[in-house]
């Protein structure tokens, strides 16, 4: 009795809810159809990371690998480079959240300080500019600050240091990918900051004056837990995308020499010339880290929404 | 009122997606209606119709046309039809209109096009370049493409080619021994060459080395004259090297083949690090490096820093393209330096011999692929064998006879005076004025066989690259490339899987070895970890090939 | 109250010394990207040039902007971009509006079935077959609909929308609005911040989406900007297929002066969009509705 009167409770609320909030689901239904067909249709594709593929059989009718269809992804595992690869790839996208994701907030924080309107839209302006420039072209000019005449030696040298061929040593490179990567896109990624700076009430500063807190202070008690928010949700996606290092970079600046802590799952898949050749094998590589990625993505979700409430669904 | 409404379009938007949706789900994979095997010339009549052979070159009196898909380099922009006289000219001599689908040559572009469009059952009509050679033949024994061999009796041009180069047919035929690819054919095979600067060999009087030792004394005399130069400057990593010389050193590394390489001595393909004579090779070049002689930064030189080197005249000698003389020489005449580089021989190796590996005369992942589903079969394999006809030839290189080029008394193409050359800088270009296709051509003529020094024309002043050209030529240091093989598509990812992770791991050591991070105590140490990863194997999956290509 | 004001101007200082660095450290690369496209060839390749031009010179930018194809492109590019965005802004915004909303029925579902497709997707063989089949070939909406919505973009617009005030809304509705009314007399004038960044990233995008039109479009008259700077960029670099067959064409190498010559040319009217935007990155565009 009680058990279908909660149902009953159930269904109502249910029904209350979808009532309320039909125009809501109205103005979405694009979107949703959006996702269905350009998403979740194509996810059939999926499978051949089960098949042999071969294009004339086609999708569908290519034939189902062998160890129940886990063929290639246990080639996969059992790469002898398999764990340098992964461990590559995971430290590499590792290091590069731990140093690159508070700079733009830094830059935005600080930016949000500037008084004079001119100079603060220069720099910003100008602080984006590295992220419209071609990865090949920025990577060129990496190579030549780190040659052994360039820029980074003539410094080095000027502390009476000697000169080294960073691109050589593995020990160097994640330094080097990690800094690049904040040239590149500190300016770029506080944008958003920026726009959730611009979400904070004036009056709280007033407020905060009068309680006689300093610049500092307004700063830690009114401008970091404002951007907060954006800040969660930016670093889930970056914890979910840990297994998708941005590959054509690394290509661009790793040699054999460096493999050791350079090689990462992308440029192996892409030496090995699969791209394009290989569907099923590529495939499976893809779904695993999509895999890794998707889990990593609740985790950190749940975790966030326990210690800030901001949560992804 | 509002709720009627929404249900309405919720319903129209489930028809919409099952709709949309349900024919993806059948249709994938190729349709079987399509399957017909290439199909045999159709009727007597078209035979008739088709072999009024031909003084004039036409096909079809009627205009037929057909989509071709072709890259397209930037320097070379395809034009359209409208404003392309080439292209009018080649429907107003053939009858036939080509609708050029343009795609970037660059980087993969063009091969992941070509590749998705083949995956989705979507193929042009002509695939001018054929990219994945494997690929396109093991679709071509299910019945997707055109096969040459079938058609040869309308195919003059193409027949004769097959006799007078057997390897068209040993390298590219499909399982089932027929052609379905017409390569491109290059008559221009050097590579690279030893290049060296001469005008500082001439003012120090030194000669050019006969061996490897007399090489070494050579560039120390040259690291001791010229202490702030790089003496041997090198791009591409230390897989270059060892690439170029190896075969003077009585062993191979071609990188085509991940460092595997056809031993003509004993006619059987092997790894080339496991011979005693490539270790020998690499402890010269860690002398060199030991002392100063290779270039320091050698292992990570970029392009632009070597060329930035060159042009500055601050490296004495690199092994490189030949082609690269004509523009480094050219910079250095612009800006008024003595300095010149030319070829100079090989040095003989501990075997006595000495040369580079040419390119292949037949190119591999550049051939011409017809669909089976084309509208007119007769005329299209009647049209790809006007492409490799002399007629055909003299256009796709030269433009049109008459307005772009002439035929001289001596039977040679002669540039009209109008076209741009040196002694004309503001003249017409065949690209631009027009609108000739760049990789139209697919059976180059020789080198230097158009004539664009016209009579009246200022004698260009001495040309060190058709001087290097003929000195490599002439000291027989061109070596002919080791055969284009084939392989099922089996062997195909055996190759990919093993060869990438030997590739990598001599890659990751040859530079240590050379700069003695490694010690070279330890190279019998490197053979054997080497072999490990499989060389057995894959020289097993070369040498079958290889029976296959012999024709055993 | 003094050592307040220093206090203050030490601030001023220490910050607008990091802008400074900043500024100093990302004008760089575009500096150089212009000196060399502004150079002669001959200096670029010596390595001559770096702040500023080295035998200055129009040529690269008069080889550049003579071809006829870069003015089609050009064209074609700003009406993706301009279309594109347009769409993506009114998906997004409905889409992610709705899912701001606490009480959104089956609220939890939809975030998930969103965001999943960030993750996995069916690889780029079924997507040319789905555009293929709805007849999207070699038009321009096989560009804009198959991205109409950005699933990052999607998250972060939701996350600002659910950041605003409820006060503001709930005033409104006990005026009788509905959801949608809400949405488009009350929300959307306080979001211009959120506006700008989206219009700012789906333009990019746009711009700079590459391997889509590559994929989808056939006629070279369609062709937007990326590919023919794509092929300038690319083409000359060592790749994959020719390091394998050991082939360099120099007839086919260009020069870094025309290749940089093509970036500034194709990225200066994107980065001019920003400047624009910026004046909605005003502070206390809350104010007024909130108080009510």
């Amino acid at each position: 009795m009680r058990a279908i009167s909660n149902l009953k409770l159930y269904f109502s609320n249910q029904y209350k809810s979808f009532k309320r909030s039909r125009f809501l689901l109205l103005i979405m239904l694009p979107g949703i159809i959006y996702y269905i067909i350009f998403h979740y249709v194509p996810m059939y594709g999926l499978i051949i990371a089960f098949k042999d593929f071969n294009i004339y059989d086609g999708i569908i009718n290519s034939p189902w690998t062998s160890n129940y269809g886990f063929k290639h992804f246990l080639e996969l595992f059992n790469l002898p480079i398999f764990y340098r690869i992964l461990k590559n790839t995971v430290l590499l996208s590792l290091y590069t959240i731990l140093f690159s994701f508070p700079t733009p907030i830094i830059l935005a924080l600080c930016l949000n300080e500037a008084k004079n309107k001119l100079w603060k839209n220069t720099v910003q302006t100008v602080s984006y500019l590295p992220h419209f420039i071609s990865t090949v072209v920025i990577c060129g000019m990496i190579t030549n600050f780190l040659s052994l005449n360039g820029l980074v030696n003539n410094i080095v040298s000027f502390f009476g240091l000697e000169r080294i061929q960073f691109l050589l040593y593995p020990k160097y490179f994640r330094t080097i990918f990690v800094i690049s990567e904040i040239w590149q896109q500190t300016g770029w990624n506080s944008i958003l900051y920026m726009a959730a700076l611009s979400q904070v009430n004036p009056e709280l500063y007033e407020a905060c004056r009068i309680d006689g807190a300093n610049r500092f202070q307004q700063i830690l008690y009114i401008n970091i837990p404002s951007i907060i928010p954006t800040a969660i949700i930016l670093l889930i996606f970056k914890i979910g995308g840990i297994m998708n290092v941005g590959f054509e970079k690394v290509l661009l600046l790793y040699n054999p020499n460096i493999y050791e802590t350079a090689d990462v799952i992308g440029t192996y898949v892409y030496r090995r010339g699969i791209l394009g050749a290989e569907f099923s094998f590529s495939t499976a590589v893809g779904l695993f880290q999509s895999v890794i990625g998707f889990i990593l993505v609740v985790i950190t979700n749940k975790i966030a929404g326990k210690v800030s409430e901001v949560s992804l669904w | 009122m509002k709720k009627k409404k929404s249900i309405k379009i919720m319903r129209l938007a489930a028809i919409v997606l099952v709709v949309s949706i349900l024919p993806l789900l059948v249709s994938c994979g190729y349709n079987t209606d399509d399957r017909k095997p290439a199909s045999e010339p159709k009727s007597n009549q078209d035979a008739v119709q088709h072999d009024t052979e031909q003084d004039d070159k036409k096909i079809s009196d009627k205009v037929i046309e057909f989509d071709v898909l072709i890259g397209e380099h930037v320097s070379f922009p395809v034009t359209r039809y409208e404003d392309s006289l080439f292209l009018q000219k080649i429907t107003e001599k053939t009858g036939i209109k080509l609708n050029l689908i343009a795609v970037p040559d660059a980087g993969d572009a063009y091969k992941q096009k070509l590749n998705i469009m083949l995956n989705s059952n979507e193929i042009p009509d002509i695939i001018w370049t054929s990219k994945d050679d494997a690929l396109i033949n093991s679709l071509a024994v299910k019945g997707i493409f055109l096969s040459y061999s079938d058609y040869l009796d309308y195919t003059p041009s193409i027949k004769k080619l097959f006799e007078t180069i057997p390897d068209i047919e040993r390298s590219y035929s499909a399982s089932d021994g027929k052609v379905y690819i017409m390569p491109r054919l290059t008559t221009n095979v050097m590579s690279e060459i030893f290049m060296i600067r001469e005008d500082i060999l001439a003012k120090e009087g030194l000669k050019e080395p006969g061996t490897f030792d007399e090489f070494y004394i050579l560039l120390k005399t040259l690291k001791e004259k010229y202490p702030d130069k790089i003496t041997f400057i090198n791009r591409n990593g230390g897989e270059h090297l060892v690439n170029r010389l190896a075969y003077s050193w009585g062993s191979g590394y071609e990188t085509g083949t991940y460092g595997f390489y056809l031993n003509r001595d004993e006619d059987k393909y092997q790894y080339g690090p496991l011979d005693e004579n490539f270790k020998l090779m690499v402890e010269w070049l860690k002398k060199l490096y030991d002392e100063g002689i290779l270039d320091k930064e050698y292992a990570l030189r970029t392009t632009a820093q070597w060329e930035e080197e060159m042009s500055k005249g601050n490296a004495l000698f690199t092994v490189d393209y030949i082609d690269r003389v004509k523009s480094i020489n050219s910079g250095y005449i612009n800006n008024g330096m003595e300095a010149r580089v030319a070829a100079m021989n090989i040095p003989k190796g501990p075997t006595g011999k000495s040369g580079i590996l040419a390119k292949s005369a037949v190119m591999s992942n550049s051939g011409i692929v017809i669909s089976s589903k084309i509208s007119d079969p007769v005329a299209a394999v009647k049209f790809i064998d006007w492409i490799y006809s002399d007629d055909g030839r003299l256009m796709t290189s030269y433009g049109i006879e008459g307005e772009t080029f002439v035929i001289d008394e001596d039977g040679k193409p002669m540039l009209t005076s109008q076209m741009k050359r040196q002694a004309n800088p503001n003249g017409k270009e065949l690209v631009k004025d027009y609108g000739w296709i760049y990789y139209m051509d697919k059976y180059e003529f020789p080198v230097g066989y158009l004539k664009d020094v016209l009579p009246g024309d200022p004698v260009p002043e001495d040309d060190r690259w058709m001087f290097s050209r003929e000195k490599m030529e002439k000291a027989n240091q061109v070596i002919p490339a080791d055969p284009v093989l084939k392989f099922t598509e089996q062997q195909t990812s055996e190759l990919r899987s093993k060869c990438t992770l030997i590739q990598d791991y001599f890659k990751q050591n040859i530079d240590k070895f050379i700069m003695g991070t490694r010690l070279i105590s330890e190279y019998d140490q490197f053979v054997e970890e080497i072999k490990k990863l499989g060389v057995d194997d894959v020289a097993k999956v070369y040498n079958d090939a290889y029976s296959v290509y012999k024709g055993n | 109250m003094k050592k307040a004001n220093l206090y203050s101007v030490m601030f001023d200082v220490f910050i607008n010394i990091i802008l400074a660095m900043v500024v100093v450290v990302t004008l760089y690369p575009f500096l150089h990207v212009v000196s060399v496209s502004l150079s002669d060839p001959y200096a670029v390749m010596q390595n001559k040039v770096n702040f500023y031009p080295v035998g200055f010179n129009l040529n690269a930018y008069k080889s550049v902007l003579s071809n006829p194809y870069i003015w089609i492109s050009y064209k074609n590019t700003i009406v993706y971009t301009v279309v594109g965005t347009a769409v993506n802004l009114v998906l997004t915004t409905a889409m992610a509006y709705s899912l701001s909303k606490k009480y959104l029925f089956g609220r939890k579902f939809f975030s998930i079935f969103t965001t999943f497709t960030l993750f996995f997707n069916g690889g780029i063989i079924p997507n040319y077959i789905i555009i293929s089949k709805l007849g999207l070939i070699d038009s321009m909406w096989a560009l804009i609909l198959p991205i109409a919505i950005g699933t990052w973009n999607l998250m972060v617009m939701r996350n600002y929308f659910e950041g605003l005030p409820s006060e503001i809304e709930e005033s409104a509705a006990i005026d009788g609005c509905n959801p949608v009314q809400v949405l488009v007399k009350i929300v959307l004038p306080v979001s211009k911040p959120i506006f700008a960044t989206m219009t700012l990233f789906y333009a990019v995008w746009h711009w700079n989406t590459y391997f889509s039109p590559l994929l989808y479009l056939n006629d070279k008259e369609k062709y937007p900007l990326q590919i023919f700077m794509q092929q300038i960029l690319i083409t000359g670099e060592t790749s994959f297929a020719n390091t394998v067959v050991g082939i360099e064409d120099t007839n086919l190498l260009i020069s870094n002066t025309v290749k940089y010559a093509t970036i500034m040319v194709a990225i200066l009217p994107i980065i001019m969009v920003y400047p624009f935007l910026q004046k909605y990155f005003i502070k206390g565009v809350l104010i007024g509705s909130v108080k009510g």
